[in-house]
């Protein structure tokens, strides 16, 4: 090859980026320079090469996992940020911990297991996800308000300690509804394991939950005030949801167990 | 996808048109995601790498002016996306060679040839500035001109820079007996 000047140039040609300057210079070189010949036919081979690679299918439930991020119209004009948050992949124990300003329940609660902490503060996350509008009730507690894409709630009802937990189908995705008003500190625990379950994001969020830790198939979370968190759910690979899967619940204030309850969902 | 159909689209996703997100999302994402995994090398990454990216698209794309061009945008974001997984990866244990044949994910592993393998593979041996510009080149089908915008080079840079990552891949594909000249 005669000089770098003829490399590019001839590098610029396979790539179809020659004005028509370039072009007739590159003409005259390839007349003139075997090398340069050589050189052209080296990076037609390497360009039909790796064009030739076949172009990969994302996985499947990608597409879904993107749009369950996509906000609905009603957050839209919000400001964004946070709007959603993945959890990583399976297998890494207790996976999330969100903790408000009063972070005095203790992390240590879980502590070997928790592998990310995460401080949001104040600050409000956005609605956000698969479309959950239409999930907004009221807090009445009510079994019966079960409508055809909600496979089973449960709601606890004790001293001005309300929460309504529901498990609602949405395409091919579950979701797990919390809803809470508590006039003081109010533990929930779901324990999804045996379900056919595992979590997989956090659809909506209050932040002003005290404490949230999240693992692939337990979550505990601590609520005062008026608050919602939605958990997306998805189906354990390759498992048939067993015929008596069931969620556990359990409810307590003040390190007292106040109630224990089920979800008994009819995949 | 021309200009004035681009422009309606992202005017309609910034509105909260959640049929115009989807539609955006089916236009980038296989190309985003082959974007990622030949940064990577790893389809799980990839697959996260995306999600990140489309994120981080639907969070920024109030912002975003539609005379510039969605693409150009969207890939920024993903390589950058994939140099700070790079990053991750380095942090947490040597990068190392990883042929696609090491991944769990069976799918994947069918869908990939064995010279796609082996090019993955040696792709990883580049440094990241060359991978870069030659998966925009190669695999995302890049102009000169959409590369620097998504690099943020001037375009004699990325000539230059094309010109040196495709002399080492060339000669590292034939040190490897993939390719030979």
């Amino acid at each position: 090859m005669t000089n770098d000047r003829a490399m590019q140039l001839v590098s610029a040609a396979v790539d179809g980026e020659l004005d028509a300057d370039e072009q007739a210079e590159l003409e005259q070189l390839l007349e003139s320079s075997a090398e340069a010949r050589e050189f052209k036919q080296d990076l037609e081979q390497l360009d039909s090469l790796l064009g030739g690679l076949p172009e990969l299918d994302p996985p499947e439930p990608l597409h879904d996992r993107i749009m369950a991020q996509a906000p609905s119209q009603a957050a839209q004009g919000k400001s964004s940020i946070l709007s959603w948050l993945r959890l990583p992949p399976l297998g890494s124990g207790m996976r999330y911990a969100l903790a408000g300003t009063g972070m005095r329940y203790a992390l240590a609660a879980t502590s070997g297991a928790i592998i990310a902490a995460i401080f949001l503060g104040s600050q409000s996350l956005i609605p956000a996800t698969t479309d959950i509008s239409d999930l907004v009730g009221t807090m009445a507690p009510n079994n019966a308000a079960v409508d055809a894409n909600t496979l089973d709630s449960f709601a606890f009802h004790e001293g001005g300690l309300d929460s309504l937990i529901r498990l609602v189908r949405r395409d091919n995705n579950y979701l797990l509804d919390i809803q809470v008003e508590a006039a003081k500190p109010l533990d929930i625990t779901v324990d999804m394991t045996g379900a056919g379950v595992h979590t997989d994001a956090i659809a909506q969020i209050d932040s002003k939950f005290e404490l949230i830790a999240i693992s692939n198939q337990t979550l505990q979370l601590r609520a005062l005030g008026q608050q919602r968190l939605t958990i997306l759910l998805r189906r354990v690979d390759d498992e048939v949801f067993p015929e008596d899967a069931s969620i556990s619940l359990e409810f307590s204030s003040d390190g007292k167990l106040l109630q224990r309850g089920e979800l008994r969902p009819t995949w | 996808m021309d200009k004035q159909q681009e422009i309606e689209l992202v005017t309609n996703c910034q509105h909260g048109d959640k049929k115009a997100l989807d539609t955006l999302v089916r236009l980038l994402e296989k190309s985003v995601y082959n974007a990622a995994y030949r940064m990577l090398g790893n389809p799980d990454e990839a697959a996260d790498v995306t999600q990140t990216t489309f994120l981080k698209v639907f969070e920024n794309i109030g912002g975003f002016n539609p005379k510039f061009r969605l693409f150009s945008w969207t890939y920024r974001i993903a390589l950058n996306e994939s140099i700070d997984q790079l990053k991750r990866r380095e942090r947490t244990k040597p990068l190392e060679h990883m042929p696609i044949s090491d991944t769990d994910s069976p799918q994947e592993t069918v869908a990939l040839s064995q010279l796609s393998d082996e090019v993955q593979s040696t792709l990883m041996e580049l440094k990241e500035e060359h991978r870069s510009v030659i998966v925009l080149r190669y695999f995302s089908d890049c102009s000169y001109e959409d590369i620097g915008r998504i690099l943020q080079l001037p375009e004699k840079t990325v000539k230059s820079r094309l010109f040196s990552a495709r002399q080492q891949l060339k000669n590292k594909l034939n040190q490897h007996g993939v390719y030979s000249s």
